[in-house]
């Protein structure tokens, strides 16, 4: 079943063509990432996706609705490369905030899920007590409370080192596996793409348009060893020879 | 806040007083002697006490407003984009036209009433605080929108859970200038117009040349202003525990 259909998107910021004709359907409990070159509007694509910026052409469909009505029903969880933490409250008050937001009663306990994501020790710290990977816990905690349907993540490891997004990939993998959910993933590690995706979009620049999908047939869970593992490499090669078209204008060299 | 360094401004104004009278040699009618002002001060308190009251009446009265006015003003301009293309020529204009000639104009125009002052000291605190509070609702960080959005927050629930807290800061920022501010205020209009109050006293002194009263309401005004901005900083500390925590923390 379809959740997230996009018919012929495009998005012009004045003189620039930032996305072009985009067509993509999303399945339902489907994993999907973004990657490509900067500016080739995964950013765009995904705020689009999300309801916060309106596409210059196309359509964006969530179970047949515009993406406005997925906000409505609080359907949508959304986490940036930057932690949207209020410095002023408390690790446990910051998740809270959502469920505050929130009208229907079926949210999560902040503070279980807090202490089910590890952080059941700083639930009162503040977000500059926090390391980087504790805020983007908490983060990723404030965007899933309230048991949305659909996740939209923007670079959300971009900022931390390669062993503490290592770890979040597979802590990510582990919650969407007890509690599956629609995902759109924008990165620029490949490799985390392959890792965590059902399906990876491979954008190019200028303007930005769908350049290759590949399918990731990787059995789940993925832990570290799926990394060493010849098929995840094939795939990868796959995947960084299919980057480097798109900035050779569909030549490998 | 650091009490010690307050502690030594207050034992050194004597102090100094005393080493400019040495140094300079000028009569006690020209500076007067801490023990002569003081003098004063417990003689005339009843006079103090009265002129005092008066001006910070005025004073927290027009703070009020101007509060209430700044605030207002800088919601409107974070919602109403238009309405703050409009407003922002005449805040402009306003604040650069020297408020002693408005001052003026409003005393041939309202008279020996009240309102004068309380304009005043509007006019002295006004714009710091709109400026500060409408520099903090729009500093929220952007992702903080865009999440409220997606959980279709309302205006008033962007406002109260985000927006203002970010204001907050600034908002408390600005009274470290702006309630100082209204006390020096309320003096100036009372120098200019009034028939009591602190700035009153100060022009009556100067007129029967009684340094030791000028000395006496320096002193006075001196440690409301000081007393205001120390209110504000406690208020700080108080409202912003969780900065103290932090950096405690770390």
């Amino acid at each position: 079943m379809t959740a997230i259909t996009l018919s012929g998107v495009s998005k012009r910021f004045d003189a620039v063509q930032a996305l072009y004709n985009i067509d993509l359907g999303i399945e339902k409990g489907e994993f999907v990432s973004l990657i490509g070159p900067s500016g080739c509007g995964k950013t765009t694509l995904l705020r689009i996706m999300a309801g916060l910026v309106k596409p210059s052409e196309g359509k964006v469909l969530i179970k047949n609705e515009p993406p406005k009505v997925a906000c409505s029903n609080q359907e949508i969880g959304l986490a940036f490369q930057r932690p949207a933490l209020i410095p002023s409250l408390t690790a446990l008050q910051n998740v809270q905030l959502t469920t505050k937001l929130t009208r229907h009663n079926h949210c999560l306990s902040a503070k279980d899920l807090l202490t089910e994501f590890g952080l059941g020790n700083f639930i009162d710290c503040y977000p500059d007590q926090l390391s980087g990977g504790m805020q983007q816990r908490v983060n990723i905690a404030c965007a899933l409370v309230h048991r949305p349907e659909y996740l939209f993540l923007d670079e959300p490891f971009g900022a931390l080192d390669e062993i503490t997004r290592e770890n979040l990939g597979i802590w990510l993998e582990s919650i969407l596996i007890e509690s599956p959910k629609t995902v759109v993933f924008v990165t620029h590690n490949i490799e985390e793409a392959i890792v965590l995706s059902d399906r990876v979009i491979i954008m190019s620049v200028n303007p930005g348009e769908i350049f290759e999908e590949i399918k990731i047939n990787l059995p789940r869970p993925r832990g570290r060893t799926t990394r060493t593992e010849d098929s995840f490499l094939e795939t990868l090669r796959h995947a960084r020879t299919s980057l480097y078209k798109t900035m050779n204008g569909g030549n490998h060299e | 806040m650091n009490k010690r360094m307050y502690l030594i401004m207050i034992i050194s104004i004597p102090l100094l007083w005393i080493a400019a009278i040495k140094i300079t040699n000028f009569p006690s009618f020209v500076i007067p002697p801490p023990e002569l002002v003081v003098d004063v001060l417990v003689k005339e308190s009843n006079i103090f006490f009265e002129h005092t009251t008066i001006t910070v009446t005025w004073a927290l009265m027009g703070y009020l407003a101007s509060n209430v006015l700044a605030i207002g003003m800088a919601i409107s301009f974070t919602y109403l984009p238009w309405f703050e293309s409009f407003a922002t020529p005449w805040t402009v204009l306003i604040k650069n036209v020297p408020f002693v000639a408005i001052a003026s104009i409003l005393v041939i125009t309202m008279g020996q009433t009240p309102l004068p002052r309380v304009i005043v000291v509007v006019l002295v605190t006004f714009f710091v605080i709109l400026a500060n509070v409408t520099k903090g609702l729009k500093s929220v960080d952007q992702v903080l929108l865009d999440r409220m959005e997606t959980l279709d927050a309302s205006k008033w629930q962007i406002f109260w859970n985000i927006r203002w807290p970010s204001a907050l800061p600034y908002y408390i920022a600005s009274h470290e200038i702006a309630f100082t501010g209204s006390v020096i205020g309320a003096i100036i209009a009372e120098w200019m117009f009034a028939k009591n109050g602190l700035g009153y006293l100060i022009v009556r002194s100067m007129s029967q040349y009684r340094a030791d009263r000028l000395y006496a309401v320096v002193l006075i005004s001196s440690a409301l202003s000081v007393g205001a901005y120390i209110l504000v900083k406690v208020i700080e500390s108080r409202m912003f525990k969780w900065k103290r925590e932090i950096s405690n923390g770390i």
